[in-house]
């Protein structure tokens, strides 16, 4: 199980001042599940997936998930090495043993005309599916997703979404992403996190989403979107009071 | 250097009091110190070359980003690894740019090492061609010099910098 808690994250603003970001964040994930924290940009969500990645750890709270457990990530931008070949890239990052399962992902993204490029030579969508595999080739049990398919067509990200769904549900990995597409989130996720419009930015309402990545009938879907944008109005004119 | 501020702190007064010690005040204390040797008149072009080379270096690590590092740590990269995949290649137009400029000045640099305290070597034949005003021996030395910067340049300096910078070439 992976268990966050984070009662505060500043950054240091002025000489003696420091500013608070994040505050009384806390929730859990059990082994397989996707949650999704939803909220609008500049408010701390990347801040607090570098936290549980383990990236920064000037916080006050914590996050525990067993010692034994792998951590894939997939940044907001693809980050590949421009430096070296797409087939490289993911060489450098994925054990010995998993090349074999690496290889197999590569079929399944259909990245294999491509290995032999540079990051540079891809198009945003072709370099997202790289980020995505070599996230997913070291199997991971924690799969941290930041906007992973932020800026790209809706037909792709769309597909990207079903590919992606198969793989988390066949192999068991406990996913967070964070997401300002409520449409990605209801796609993907068990549980949606609704993060605050505040500084310091907190959850404010967690919705169940137990249709997630299955085919969800319009109807509900509809209705689950509707949940959503009702909360995150009256949370809106919450704060305009 | 470069990524740590304690040892910054530490070495940067030692860079900047080698960065200007005149190079003869260098060359005349090494020959001093360990004798009219060749070692002592190597010795003496390292140390006067090292300053340029520490803070092209340095000022490739300062810039060596952050986001890559935290790749690196997300996805638990070797030390080997990171040196290798990470930190080198973001540091080769350094290592060049440091190459160039430091062939040209040890050049010149042993020259003046050879002209001040050896007995054999170009920069001694140069003072002798100077003492014999003897124009022809001097350009006659100056020329193969000059061919096998330019062969060095041509065929090692600029083959590495297009290696190191290959992928620069590849945007879509």
């Amino acid at each position: 199980m992976l268990e966050v808690s984070v009662e505060t994250k500043s950054f240091a603003s002025d000489k003696n001042c420091s500013k608070s970001i994040l505050s009384s964040i806390h929730f859990y994930l059990k082994e397989g599940e996707v949650g999704a924290i939803l909220g609008p940009s500049g408010y701390g969500k990347t801040t607090l997936m570098r936290i549980i990645a383990g990236l920064d750890k000037d916080f006050i709270g914590n996050v525990t998930y067993p010692k034994s457990w792998r951590l894939g990530a997939v940044f907001q931008e693809p980050r590949l090495l421009p430096w070296r070949s797409i087939s490289d890239n993911l060489k450098i990052s994925t054990p010995h043993d998993q090349q074999e399962y690496c290889a197999k992902l590569l079929d399944i993204f259909g990245l294999n005309k491509h290995l032999d490029l540079f990051p540079g030579q891809l198009s945003l969508g072709l370099a997202r599916r790289v980020a995505l595999v070599r996230a997913l080739a070291i199997k991971p049990d924690i799969l941290l997703l930041d906007e992973p398919f932020v800026s790209l067509d809706e037909q792709l990200a769309q597909e990207l979404r079903i590919e992606l769904s198969r793989v988390i549900d066949a192999s068991n990995i406990t996913t967070l992403l964070v997401t300002h597409d409520i449409d990605e989130a209801i796609a993907l996720s068990d549980r949606l996190y609704l993060f605050s419009k505040t500084i310091p930015a907190s959850i404010h309402e967690v919705i169940d989403n137990p249709m997630a990545r299955h085919a969800l009938a319009p109807e509900a879907a509809r209705e689950l979107k509707e949940k959503i944008l009702t909360a995150l109005s009256k949370e809106q004119t919450k704060q305009a009071n | 250097m470069g990524r740590v501020k304690t040892i910054d702190r530490l070495l940067d007064p030692w860079t900047v009091i080698l960065l200007n010690v005149p190079a003869l005040v260098v060359i005349v204390l090494s020959y001093i110190w360990f004798g009219l040797t060749e070692t002592a008149a190597i010795g003496a072009v390292a140390l006067n070359k090292l300053p340029n080379v520490i803070i092209t270096i340095r000022e490739g690590a300062r810039s060596l980003s952050q986001e890559y590092e935290d790749l690196a740590t997300v996805f638990k990269f070797s030390a080997i690894n990171r040196l290798r995949h990470i930190i080198i290649p973001q540091l080769g137009p350094y290592i060049a740019a440091t190459m160039r400029t430091g062939l040209s000045l040890v050049w010149k640099l042993v020259l003046i090492v050879e002209l001040l305290g050896r007995s054999d070597g170009i920069g001694f034949q140069i003072n002798l061609a100077f003492q014999l005003f003897d124009m022809r021996l001097l350009l006659a030395y100056a020329l193969p010099f000059i061919t096998l910067m330019l062969i060095i340049e041509t065929f090692l300096v600029q083959p590495f910098e297009r290696r190191v910078s290959r992928w620069r070439n590849n945007d879509a």
